[in-house]
């Protein structure tokens, strides 16, 4: 009985995903975000107000409003596509975090910032020899480390495999960039993009497989 | 027979019909679903499925709200705070007598 328990508490956390509508929604703000850099390094540096002020934060109102958009659309989709098919549910809340964990939470984080900025102070002449750009030039490896991460752990929690793929194709890319040397804007860009285009590819396909397999309740009882 | 065997007998009989179990082990792991989610997770029929529905809502250990989401009209069903707290001990009851009989 325990087993058939967690079996339905795994396909009520898996049901998000069931579509492949998260990972549309995650590759098309990725895409943005790709072009968003890709704009950037199209437009030559200069000190005017929309160069030092406006372009740089670009692509962070890509990923706040793209991935508002797009979670609104993919509402929408699943309610008319998604809901029919499977039903809808509404995951449960997660349980709230502990005293101590929430306590090491926030005294932990701001600590672990402040060392860090300390540490990045007091080493400033060493990074500053190495290279005039040290941070923009690992965050694409960083990024492709990152997600790498989070796409195995969501393989892990959720027991499913494409997401273990996914991981893999996220830390190859970052290893990639970082052996490539490609950074700045323009690692960014390829980071994104391939982000982008590897989670749409995933979530089309899976979108394809389940609109394939599981027909509408009246299609069923036709057949 | 143990006084451990014996509380088997004290099993909330509502609960303790298999549809109705597998009813409440779906709702339980989920904050609401919708007649078709249950449907699919069960494998009952439409009929069959509300029988059990309307049995548990009367005992109290479901509430079934008839809503919209957008325009479109969802039935859903939600676990009370006792029927979780029935479940939960539901679950204990079970587990403590597979123990007791574990050869």
């Amino acid at each position: 009985m325990a087993d058939d328990f967690k079996g339905v508490q795994l396909r009520a956390s898996q049901y998000q995903h069931v579509d492949g509508s998260f990972e549309l929604t995650f590759g098309g703000t990725f895409l943005l975000m790709a072009v968003c850099y890709w704009g950037m390094g199209r437009i030559a540096p200069s000190d005017s107000f929309l160069s030092t002020n406006v372009l740089p934060f670009a692509p962070l109102a890509a990923l706040v409003v793209g991935a508002y958009l797009l979670s609104a659309l993919v509402h929408r989709f699943r309610l008319r596509v998604t809901a029919p098919r499977t039903g809808y549910i509404e995951t449960r809340q997660p349980r709230p975090l502990k005293r101590s964990t929430r306590l090491a939470v926030w005294i932990g984080m701001p600590a672990l910032t402040v060392i860090l900025l300390a540490l990045l102070s007091l080493q400033r002449a060493k990074f500053q020899a190495a290279s005039q750009d040290y941070v923009s030039m690992l965050l694409p490896s960083f990024m492709g480390v990152l997600f790498g991460g989070i796409w195995a752990v969501a393989g892990w929690k959720l027991a499913l495999p494409r997401f273990y793929l996914l991981a893999v194709l996220s830390l190859l890319a970052g290893l990639g960039l970082f052996l490539d040397g490609a950074g700045g804007d323009s690692g960014m860009m390829l980071m994104c993009l391939v982000q982008g285009v590897t989670l749409c590819t995933s979530g089309g396909i899976t979108l394809g497989i389940y609109l394939r397999t599981t027909r509408l309740p009246e299609q069923e009882e036709q057949k | 027979m143990s006084a451990d065997l014996r509380s088997i007998s004290g099993v909330d009989r509502l609960i303790h019909e298999p549809s109705r179990t597998i009813i409440l082990a779906v709702l339980s792991a989920v904050e609401s679903a919708d007649f078709l989610y249950l449907q699919r997770e069960t494998g009952l029929t439409k009929g069959n499925l509300s029988v059990h529905l309307s049995k548990l809502e009367e005992a109290g250990y479901i509430v079934i709200e008839k809503t919209y989401r957008g325009k479109v009209p969802l039935t859903l069903c939600r676990m009370t705070e006792d029927g979780r707290k029935a479940f939960k001990e539901y679950r204990a009851q079970l587990k403590s007598f597979v123990d007791q009989t574990r050869t």
